[in-house]
């Protein structure tokens, strides 16, 4: 599978990638700091439901990693995945938002199946070394164009 | 003459090239990240249970507009994702519309949560909706389960799993704690011990799922006693995908460049500076 996001340069392996012995979302292993990683146990992009995809921001030292320009997305630009048949899937990001990583409503992140959407998923905010985490969580919802 | 005295650099505009492109690497550094925009309001997320044996097929309105029609007795339907705040709920025998509803209520709900609604109890002691709020958030590796009593005039419940109690006489209306089971195939058994009547499921549940079994019907009567299971997919905690900005791990191609950017500017000044002043010095 390999995503693109062209309004911000993205173009990237997505490695499936599942979840950590705490309970969060895997982030990918194999490039981390160029693969994104789609949520393998929950739907693909294009089915019904939230198919989410996560990136890193960065890299240690700070360079930027492949989701450094998700912020700024913007409503209406056009995110696409080619799936493993070679078929393209294009989305239509239609908001951002920022939650502490604690509050998230991950119901609607994960588990809206209102509709056919991809949630895109990086870190923001100011790094906290004692919690060894960002800030906040970018996610950028998209829907898929029909 | 005059175009070549222009182009000369001056040590003044060396400096105003510096500090721009210093200011360039340092907007561009690591830790001054973009400042965060107001988040969107999320959905709050309701999937409605029909657990009252009294009423029959039924419609179910949201605000007026008819949300569920054909809703049967031991339904659950999917999660729905309805804009958070107040809401009004009815349920009415099909086809008879809202002004017809045996259950009116207004309902509040928090965004980004999910719930449970039941249309519950019978004629004689009344009609309601009582609201259960979910924790859909997965356990990696473990089935959690959640029990709810709606079965009425049957007295306190209890569940057993392969024969082993799993939740002790809860009361009716009441959902249990989630409880955590290894991923596997069960026996359910719910006893409701002051009526001695008792009822089974078989289930396979699997990890990182959130299992809902639900009560319902009459220990003594019609419908009788049932249990009922929903399966959802549980959700994941977000992701950590930020570094240390401060670390040094990777390799110094990819981490120097906004970092070194200032440094090798400065060691370059002061390389043309020292070497200027040798130079003067050697020509004096």
């Amino acid at each position: 599978m390999r995503l693109r996001i062209p309004a911000i340069g993205v173009d990237a392996i997505v490695e499936a990638v599942g979840v950590t012995a705490s309970g969060e979302l895997e982030v990918p292993v194999r490039q981390p700091w160029d693969d994104v990683g789609w949520y393998r146990l929950g739907p693909r992009p294009g089915e019904r439901g939230s198919a989410v995809i996560d990136g890193h921001l960065d890299r240690p030292g700070g360079a930027p990693a492949v989701f450094w320009r998700l912020r700024e997305l913007k409503p209406g630009d056009v995110v696409q995945v080619l799936d493993t048949q070679g078929e393209w899937w294009s989305f239509r990001v239609h908001a951002l938002a920022y939650y502490p990583p604690t509050q998230a409503p991950l119901q609607q992140i994960f588990a809206d199946t209102s509709g056919h959407y991809l949630n895109l998923i990086t870190c923001a905010g100011d790094w906290i070394a004692s919690e060894h985490q960002t800030q906040l969580r970018l996610v950028v919802y998209t829907t898929l164009i029909t | 003459m005059r175009s070549c005295m222009c182009r000369r650099p001056k040590m003044g505009t060396l400096l105003q090239v510096f500090v721009i492109l210093c200011l360039i690497s340092l907007v561009w550094a690591p830790g001054l990240r973009a400042t965060p925009k107001a988040a969107a309001s999320p959905a709050a997320f309701v999937r409605i249970m029909h657990a009252s044996p009294d009423i029959g097929v039924a419609d179910v309105f949201l605000d007026g507009q008819r949300a569920l029609s054909n809703f049967q007795f031991g339904t659950v339907t999917d999660y729905l994702a309805i804009p958070p705040g107040p809401h009004k709920v009815q349920v009415a025998l099909i086809g008879k519309g809202p002004d017809a509803a045996v259950i009116s209520q207004t309902l509040s709900v928090e965004p980004g949560f999910a719930y449970t609604v039941a249309a519950i109890g019978v004629q004689a002691t009344g009609l309601s909706l009582v609201v259960f709020k979910e924790d859909n958030s997965l356990v990696t590796g473990k089935a959690k389960l959640r029990f709810y009593h709606l079965s009425p005039e049957g007295g306190p419940a209890t569940l057993t799993a392969n024969g082993n109690p799993l939740i002790k006489n809860l009361q009716y209306l009441q959902a249990s704690d989630y409880t955590l089971l290894a991923p596997g195939h069960y026996t359910f058994d719910v006893d409701l011990t002051q009526q001695h009547v008792s009822q089974q499921t078989t289930l396979e549940v699997a990890a990182n799922q959130i299992t809902s079994i639900f009560s319902i019907g009459l220990a003594l009567g019609t419908p009788k006693l049932e249990l009922v299971a929903r399966q959802v997919a549980g959700t994941p905690g977000l992701p950590d995908t930020g570094s240390d900005p401060a670390a040094s791990t990777t390799p110094p191609v990819q981490v120097g460049v906004p970092l070194a950017l200032p440094l090798i500017l400065t060691l370059l000044l002061l390389l043309i500076g020292g070497s200027t002043a040798i130079l003067l010095r050697s020509r004096r």
